[in-house]
């Protein structure tokens, strides 16, 4: 069985941006994994516009969904992103695309390729992968174990947080 | 001069970098005290992170530039940015045009050096 793959050849120009994320969002949609999509946006959307800004090739994006799901940004300039750049310094200029993607994804790295190279992230699938899964497993443990019930949202003891969702 | 707000929308990005161009030209036409209004936008990335500390920068010493949104994506980007404590965050328009401190981004778990003097509740 092969891992289901989709991947898209984006053109060297920074509305790639958007499409990249736009085809990210759609791939994950379509594997049933909604819950990636955020983080999923997020990387990919950082990974083109690296390509892009600084490889100025054409860049294939690819999704493989197996034990977690890869998200690969490939380009044809062979010289490896400046990893010293990726500091913490909130008035840095730039380095903050990589910190987004170190920062959202399970594992993440780049692989050199014989005409350029390939910088991926992982994503690890959410618990049980589904929500009926999700509700399903609840009971059961409700059901056969003593153990307590798994703590509340409450950690927020001022109601603050759910203030801000209502504000939406 | 009344602080400019410069509202914002859709899906920032560095596919089509317009929206920068307000907080640009306010900056330009001498503005040292910028809301930024993205209540209305949905997606950022760090291209708009490098455009607000930009704005920070110029107007750091005689003014300020303060963020209003209630999108926890925006949220999530700012804090892996560590720009918490750089970019005051509010829920309104209205309170960052206060700049009431009691009233900073009710998603800020930390604890704003900001004075609690006056904090009348209005």
């Amino acid at each position: 069985m092969t891992a289901p793959r989709r991947q898209i050849v984006l053109p060297a120009e920074l509305s790639s941006v958007r499409a990249g994320r736009r085809f990210a969002a759609e791939v994950l949609t379509g594997w049933n994994l909604p819950q990636l999509v955020e983080d999923a946006q997020l990387g990919t959307s950082e990974l083109v516009t690296n390509a892009v800004r600084h490889a100025g090739t054409e860049v294939e994006l690819s999704l493989q969904l197996g034990d977690a799901v890869t998200i690969e940004v490939r380009d044809r300039e062979p010289e490896l992103p400046r990893s010293e750049r990726v500091e913490f310094d909130p008035t840095a200029e730039s380095g903050r695309g990589l910190q987004i993607v170190a920062a959202i994804c399970d594992d993440w790295g780049v692989t050199a390729q014989p005409d350029g190279k390939a910088v991926w992230f992982t994503l690890r699938l959410p618990d049980a992968n589904a929500a009926d899964a999700d509700v399903l497993s609840l009971t059961e443990r409700r059901q056969d174990s003593d153990e307590p019930a798994p703590p509340s949202d409450d950690a927020d003891p001022e109601g603050m947080v759910e203030q801000a969702r209502g504000t939406h | 001069m009344q602080p400019a707000v410069v509202r914002l929308a859709g899906e920032l990005d560095a596919s089509d970098t317009t929206w920068a161009d307000g907080i640009e030209q306010a900056i330009e036409s001498g503005q040292r005290e910028i809301v930024v209004d993205l209540l209305n936008v949905t997606f950022i990335d760090s291209s708009v992170v490098r455009a607000l500390v930009l704005a920070h920068r110029r107007t750091a010493g005689d003014g300020w530039v303060r963020l209003v949104y209630t999108h926890h994506l925006i949220r999530r980007v700012i804090e892996i940015c560590g720009l918490g404590d750089l970019l005051p965050q509010f829920t309104t328009v209205d309170a960052a045009l206060r700049g009431a401190p009691a009233r900073q981004h009710p998603l800020d778990g930390s604890a704003s050096g900001a004075a609690t003097t006056g904090g009348s509740p209005s």
